[in-house]
């Protein structure tokens, strides 16, 4: 019997250990574990106005704070019966696709390449991929930028608010913001090249299960009513008690969800595999390749 | 050349990681600030990470664990100076918000049951200076960007930073804001630290006070003010309390004519 433990999962956000164990040739269990403490999220937003859960959700985390307030006005809304205008609609999705640009580019060139090119970290990874470096630090702040002109600032903005905003970006901003946006095109899709030439151990695993919103009128996106599974299972928003049934584990402050007792995973990943036949555009799916799911959301 | 460079480390606690994550957003000068400094650890953005002697520790979050309880004290032995970075380090974040051991304990239990944890054993989340002596303070939910190269660009000359003393309501007033408490919509701009530049009321919408408490604030002023605008002593306790973790707890008892 073995054990290899790792006490800090390095360019992750947040702290994390893995300690697995290994009998012979054979992987008998796997430990997760957050050491991050508890915060009791859940307890503090009760007997707070709602719009004050809506303030406070968002710190449970910083790289998708956007991700939790948008959900939350999204299910505030819900609760409340509040309709949004559709420009109302338009402009959460931009503040979103900020996010998304920002993360993915710290994700794959920051936290994820340096392991798969061998460089303890993205600066010293200029040495040998300067220009990749320098373009990506600059797609990075786009991406801030977006959120900070959508939802007020980099990290925990508070321009959305329920039914709205406090206050709407000028057209010469959106603008702007189109122009560079069409600028790093020719970029993203050399990042989609990039990713797919990479060397991907072999791990052989069970096949995963995935889950994801399903967006109305067959579009690729992050929000819907329902929930879609990879085994093609949808379930309405309402059920959503069937997969978010949290239990506790006793090695990790972070709780843990199964759907019929088997895990899932969600996010990018999750997207690609369940809607990824419905993007549109260059960086579609012909170009696809392992990995590549992160880069297929920009 | 690199000897001469200060050792740095910057460190995450419990939190959001926002704080960490705001130094990575300084994408214009990322290069030059891991060049201005010798960055020892940073787990978020690097994996050769050695844990020795420090010049500089940034720390980020609150202690909410006997494992981070040790880690805060071994990084205060290593470190000549130490600077609490984003509310949770300097006043235990919205997660010290149960100010009371006993109502913590309470929730905790709700949350997570009976269960022991194997890994690490929970505590009561506190800023960090609640186990170590700290030397700077740099709020912010997260920290801001220009307050924070300014401070880290005098602390790599060796020099104390230069922090703002004064509420978020001097920041609105600069730029021009009509004031949103004279249209008794519920902002505590007056008693929340400044360095946003008063982001909030430039979206027309009140401070929260995700940055906490300023010390030299008249909460006093602001609770009257409030009642008078017809809120209740609750509302606006629990407004006070929603990001400012262990730091509201001298006000609120400081302010005359609450109820107790």
């Amino acid at each position: 019997m073995k054990k290899i433990k790792i006490d800090h999962l390095a360019r992750v956000e947040g702290n994390g250990g893995v300690i697995a164990t290994i009998d012979g040739r054979a992987v008998t269990d796997v430990k997760f574990a957050i050491y991050e403490g508890p915060r009791l999220v859940e307890r503090l937003t009760l007997g707070k106005t709602p719009e004050e859960d809506v303030n406070i959700v968002p710190r449970i985390c910083a790289i998708c704070t956007v991700s939790h307030k948008y959900a939350a006005l999204r299910a505030m809304e819900n609760a409340l019966s509040v309709n949004v205008p559709p420009k109302v609609s338009l402009f959460r999705e931009l503040m979103h696709l900020g996010e998304m640009i920002e993360s993915h580019s710290l994700h794959t060139y920051y936290l994820a390449l340096p392991d798969y090119v061998g460089f303890p970290n993205a600066i010293a990874m200029a040495a040998q991929f300067s220009l990749e470096v320098k373009i990506a630090l600059e797609m990075k702040e786009f991406g801030n930028h977006i959120m900070k002109t959508a939802a007020g600032r980099y990290i925990h903005g508070e321009n959305p608010v329920i039914g709205g905003f406090g206050k709407f970006p000028s057209k010469d901003e959106l603008l702007w913001i189109k122009s560079r946006a069409i600028q790093f095109m020719p970029f993203v899709l050399k990042t989609v090249d990039l990713f797919c030439g990479l060397d991907y151990p072999l791990v052989p695993e069970e096949k995963t299960m995935y889950a994801c919103c399903n967006p109305e009128k067959n579009q690729y996106g992050f929000a819907g009513e329902e929930i879609l599974l990879s085994t093609g299972e949808i379930l309405s928003k309402d059920d959503y008690k069937k997969l978010t049934n949290e239990f506790v584990v006793s090695h990790s402050y972070a709780k843990r969800s199964r759907y019929k007792g088997k895990p899932y995973s969600v996010g990018a990943l999750a997207r690609v595999n369940n809607l990824g036949e419905r993007l549109k555009g260059e960086p579609s799916l012909q170009q696809r390749g392992p990995g590549a799911g992160n880069l297929l959301c920009l | 050349m690199k000897k001469d460079k200060l050792k740095i480390g910057i460190y995450e606690l419990t939190g959001c990681a926002g704080d960490a994550l705001l130094i990575l957003d300084c994408e214009k000068e990322l290069v030059d600030i891991f060049q201005a400094a010798d960055i020892q650890s940073f787990l978020m953005a690097k994996s050769d990470n050695i844990d020795g002697e420090l010049d500089v520790a940034l720390v980020e979050g609150s202690v909410s664990t006997e494992k981070e309880r040790k880690e805060v004290l071994d990084i205060r032995k290593r470190a000549k100076v130490v600077v609490a970075i984003g509310i949770c380090s300097c006043f235990g974040g919205i997660q010290a918000a149960f100010l009371k051991e006993n109502e913590w304990e309470k929730n905790f239990k709700e949350v997570y049951g009976k269960i022991k944890m194997t890994h690490t054993k929970p505590l009561h989340s506190k800023p960090i200076d609640a186990y170590i002596k700290v030397d700077y303070y740099l709020p912010g939910c997260p920290i801001d960007k220009e307050q924070f190269l300014s401070t880290f660009n005098r602390i790599i000359r060796g020099n104390p930073p230069e922090l703002y003393r004064f509420p978020v309501c001097v920041e609105c007033k600069w730029n021009e804001n009509d004031c949103l408490l004279n249209k008794g919509i519920p902002c505590l701009g007056p008693v929340t630290a400044a360095g946003c530049g008063a982001v909030c009321i430039n979206h027309n919408l009140p401070c929260v006070g995700c940055w906490g408490p300023l010390a030299e604030a008249n909460f006093t002023s602001e609770y009257h003010l409030l009642k008078e605008k017809g809120f209740t002593d609750d509302f606006i306790k629990k407004k006070m309390g929603n990001f400012s973790g262990t730091g509201i707890a001298d006000f609120l008892g400081k302010i005359k004519g609450a109820k107790r």
